[in-house]
């Protein structure tokens, strides 16, 4: 399989709320170094299973089956004692629209520090720590100064998402979650995330998993994709396979010809049609079948595999991986 | 900061001052006022010229009833600034301010004893039904404290007594402490004291407690949902840290917010709390003296409960930047070089969700 | 109107808030029509006073000799007409001055708010007992009038906030560029967007002027006419119910009396609470 040990490993792993099932079965590995895409549309799992990459599934939902592995141990099974010091120190997570991600009665600088009251071996002294922290602050672009002592309130959007990438990065982290880093940013602000994420990938060799439903932005950033729908993973591989091989889960094909370009003919624009299922009333099937063109009678009544190719590209669907065997040769 | 406290300070003095001036025109011009209704008394009763019949209303009142109504006002206030507010009508002797003066410790004992008792407690039972809302304890909390929030506390208060009539050693039900301890700083008086005041406090603790919880519960549910709450465990922060600091800190707030409002409606509880139990604070002196006309003890008692009001509340909006920090004045931010969103103090009018105690 | 079936659908799922409902319609029908169903004498019968229960008497008798019954539902009315008549004028000048202060801005805009803020700290009671002991009245208005003279302060500040907020959102700056007149902003514009929340206040600040009218009359400070809860107590604890047995009837109608409409109120306002504020609904 890959050639790189998995930092990170997803074992068919099911998180509910209640009756729904948020996510179902995904298996997915995350190699050392590499910057990882997660996609889909609202609703389709991609943050729950961000989260879980944490231990950080927010109740009423829990892991009913399967395991999150970060180096071989399983999350799901830590106490809140591990898990503690797993995060920030091993995975940290930059939460989407970062706008309340910050204690609102408490300034940033004080809130770095409980940071490193919480994990005491990371620097010798919080002065150690706070040092880093500006240096951080300023690889964000933002001044040191106008950040340490202000409240939240006091800062922009944009600002905000930025200083919680310096927050993330803080301890140094094997592994950095970000939950859709450019939505509800302006254009400007998003063209300044994605370079800082990438400069920090490049030159702290940091583990970057992402979720988005921006295909623009995994166009740029991602090594590796995968593609969810209603809590399934329907494929999985890298960004190339994604956006240009031919064999394809229908859905991934249809939303790649639904990114409008700004060169090509309006005309050729395609929407998909129809609406996302119902979590809580899911056919015993295909999820996607009901909006896809290359439906069979089979499709509705079997959920399809996930079969693999060598090359580690794998897509669950019927009708694409009809005249591949199990092993994904021909 | 300077001058969020300044323009506090400055809201105490106008209402004081007002209040004042209010309390001039209900003596002087409402009708039946007070001042006219001595004049004629003194006048039927004979035996008194016009000169002295004014020198003693002016002695009651601390206002000469003649002359210009402007020269009455100034005189009111100057005496007023000194203290003087008259005379007892049915006592001469005393001195509405040693009346007042001597009143106003019981009320604050009993009212602040009720608050501090019925905050802790609604902080403690709000706190505990928002963590664990599907419990049989908070589901029985919750009916509990919504029926009681609705009573009336001096129905409590009536209660109260019906049921203790027989037990009048264990649970006096009227004065402020036994007549056979003698005042001073000693065991016996103290112990006095706090058994005296253990059924007023009940009184109000009863009802209020549940008003306290229902706003916590509210405050914490709120909060428990909040990002920065997910966000402070995602950073490997301890559950103490968490509970005390992104939790805590927050959902205090708006209980902190209530306080002042709380308090304005304690003290008009105390009418009729201290009236039932006897208890010589200043509710009991201004009934008192409502029904006994004496118009001179009941001004100064109504003044004094003002007064209480709108120094508590002061003392309340200092303390407020403690707890959230982000009231900074606009120098402040100039210094970092951000413009203000100015977030202002906007104190939290009664929220029908979780009203204060009535 | 969908208001009123959204109302319904909620009572239906919060039992206590129907309940409330039921309750306060009850209180509602008694006031109107109680001193067409029974009377009350004010001669002293000895022979009939404090009567056990019985058919002719459901609730015992007073020292008077009066049914006790009779008393409480000719009691009724005095209560509600002064209660929602002093809620009626605390809602009506509160959302007046709420209202036109925030839309208008400026300087008169903190005059009245500095105004308001008095007004909100002196404490409500004592005032109305000062005002009520000099100007002795029977008069419902005027009852009511001196009931309100607090009350409204806190729901013009939230009234205000709420107007300040909407007078720069987009729907205004719409009616204003059409050059709408302020009567039409205020009432069809504004007015629809603070409705729940001054329906609910109408509903508390019920609660308290009964609260405020009983108190009243408990102590004596209300002239004595005629008959209704509040000097039902006060004349029972003259007479020493406190300490007796005999006339516990008499002195625990018109408690229960009053905390069942008071608890209605309070459980009914909550449903309309969760009615305008969806996100109470799922709780």
């Amino acid at each position: 399989m890959a050639a790189d040990p998995a930092l990170l490993e997803v074992q068919d792993l099911t998180v509910s709320f209640g009756k729904v099932r948020a996510v179902e079965n995904v298996s997915l590995s995350v190699g050392q170094g590499r910057v990882y895409g997660l996609v889909g549309e609202s609703g389709c799992g991609k943050s729950t299973l961000a989260y879980a990459l944490l231990g950080l599934v927010a109740p009423p939902g829990r892991i009913v089956s399967g395991a999150v592995r970060f180096r071989g141990q399983d999350l799901a099974r830590m106490s809140y004692r591990e898990l503690r010091r797993l995060r920030a120190r091993h995975i940290a997570v930059v939460f989407q629209a970062a706008m309340s991600a910050f204690n609102p009665v408490i300034s940033i600088g004080a809130q770095v520090e409980h940071i490193l009251d919480a994990h005491p071996g990371v620097y010798p002294s919080h002065q150690a720590g706070r040092e880093y922290f500006e240096e951080l602050l300023r690889l964000v672009r933002l001044r040191p100064e106008q950040v340490w002592r202000t409240y939240e309130s006091r800062l922009s959007g944009g600002m905000k998402q930025r200083v919680a990438i310096a927050f993330a990065l803080l301890l140094k982290p094997e592994v950095l979650v970000l939950d859709e880093p450019t939505t509800a940013l302006d254009v400007l602000s998003q063209r300044l995330v994605i370079d800082i994420v990438r400069d920090l990938h490049q030159s702290l060799d940091t583990t970057v998993v992402f979720v988005t439903h921006d295909l623009a932005v995994v166009a740029e950033l991602a090594e590796r994709v995968a593609v969810m729908y209603a809590g399934r993973l329907v494929e999985s591989g890298t960004v190339e396979e994604i956006f240009f091989d031919d064999r394809r889960h229908p859905y991934v094909k249809a939303l790649i010809s639904a990114m409008p370009s700004v060169a090509a003919d309006p005309a050729r624009l395609r929407p998909i049609p129809g609406q996302v299922p119902d979590l809580s009333a899911l056919p015993p099937g295909c999820r996607f079948e009901p909006r896809c063109a290359l439906a069979v009678p089979v499709c509705p009544l079997v959920e399809p595999e996930l079969v693999v190719t060598a090359s580690g590209h794998a897509v669950s669907c019927h009708v694409v991986n009809s005249g591949l065997g199990r092993d994904g040769g021909q | 900061m300077a001058s969020f406290l300044a323009k506090r300070l400055a809201l105490a003095l106008v209402t004081i001052y007002a209040v004042v001036t209010l309390t001039f025109f209900m003596v002087r011009l409402m009708p039946g006022n007070a001042m006219s209704y001595l004049e004629a008394q003194l006048s039927q009763q004979g035996g008194l010229t016009t000169q002295q019949i004014a020198a003693k209303v002016q002695e009651a009142y601390g206002v000469q009833p003649t002359g210009p109504l402007w020269h009455q006002y100034l005189s009111y206030l100057g005496n007023a600034v000194h203290g003087n507010f008259g005379t007892s009508i049915l006592d001469p002797g005393k001195t509405v301010l040693s009346v007042v003066a001597g009143a106003l410790p019981w009320t604050l004992l009993v009212v602040g004893l009720a608050l501090l008792i019925s905050f802790a407690i609604g902080v403690i039972i709000g706190t505990l039904i928002a963590a664990f809302p599907q419990s049989m304890l908070a589901k029985i909390a919750t009916g509990v404290v919504s029926f009681l929030a609705a009573v009336p506390n001096y129905i409590i208060a009536l209660v109260l007594i019906y049921l203790v009539a027989d037990q009048e050693h264990l649970l006096p039900a009227s004065g402020p402490y036994s007549l056979t301890t003698t005042p001073g700083w000693n065991v016996s008086f103290i112990s006095s004291v706090l058994q005296h005041a253990l059924l007023p406090v009940l009184s109000y603790v009863i009802v209020a407690f549940g008003s306290w919880a229902l706003t916590m519960k509210g405050s914490v549910s709120t909060i428990l949902g909040a990002d920065y709450v997910r966000a402070g465990e995602a950073r490997g922060l301890s559950r103490y840290r968490v509970t005390r600091s992104y939790i805590g800190r927050n959902a205090m707030l708006p209980m902190v917010t209530n306080l002042g409002l709380s308090l304005g409606y304690m003290f008009g509880g105390s009418v009729f709390i201290e009236t039932f139990f006897v208890y010589p604070g200043l509710g009991y002196y201004l009934v008192q003296s409502v029904n006994q006309r004496d118009y001179p003890v009941m001004m100064g008692c109504f003044l004094l409960i003002t007064i209480a009001v709108v120094v508590s509340n002061l003392i309340v909006d200092l303390a407020y930047p403690l707890v959230d920090p982000r009231i900074m004045s606009p120098g402040r931010a100039r210094q970092t070089g951000l413009t203000v969103s100015g977030r202002a103090a906007e104190a939290q009018t009664a929220d029908p969700a979780g009203r204060p105690a009535a | 109107m969908k208001f009123l079936r959204d109302l319904w659908r909620i009572c239906r799922a919060d039992k206590p808030a129907l309940i409330g409902a039921i309750v306060i319609l009850i209180y509602l029908a008694v006031a109107i029509i109680g001193p067409f169903a029974t009377h009350v004498g004010y001669q002293k019968n000895p022979a009939l006073a404090y009567l056990p229960p019985s058919l002719k008497y459901p609730l015992g008798t007073d020292f008077l000799g009066n049914s006790v019954l009779s008393e409480l539902i000719i009691g009724t009315r005095p209560i509600m007409e002064v209660g929602i008549l002093a809620a009626v004028m605390v809602v009506t000048v509160g959302v007046t001055v709420g209202l036109v202060s925030g839309y208008r801005g400026g300087v008169m805009d903190q005059v009245v708010m500095r105004i308001t803020d008095v007004f909100l700290t002196i404490p409500g009671l004592p005032l109305v007992i000062v005002i009520a002991s000099i100007v002795r009245t029977t008069s419902p208005f005027a009852l009511a009038a001196i009931l309100s003279v607090t009350g409204w302060a806190g729901l013009a500040r939230a009234v205000r906030s709420q107007a300040l907020s909407l007078r720069t959102s987009d729907f205004i700056d719409a009616a204003r560029v059409q050059g709408l007149p302020l009567r039409n902003m205020v009432a069809r514009q504004l007015l629809p967007n603070v409705g729940p929340y001054v329906a609910i206040h109408f509903l508390l600040a019920v609660t308290d002027a009964i609260y405020a009218e009983v108190g009243l009359y408990l102590l004596g400070v209300a002239p004595i006419s005629g008959t209704n809860w509040g000097i039902m107590l006060n004349l029972a604890l003259s007479q020493g119910a406190l300490y007796t047995t005999q006339s516990a009837l008499y002195l625990f109608s018109p408690m229960l009396a009053i905390v069942f409409l008071q608890v209605a109120l309070v459980y009914f306002s909550r449903a309309m609470d969760r009615l305008f504020n969806p996100r109470l609904r799922v709780q």
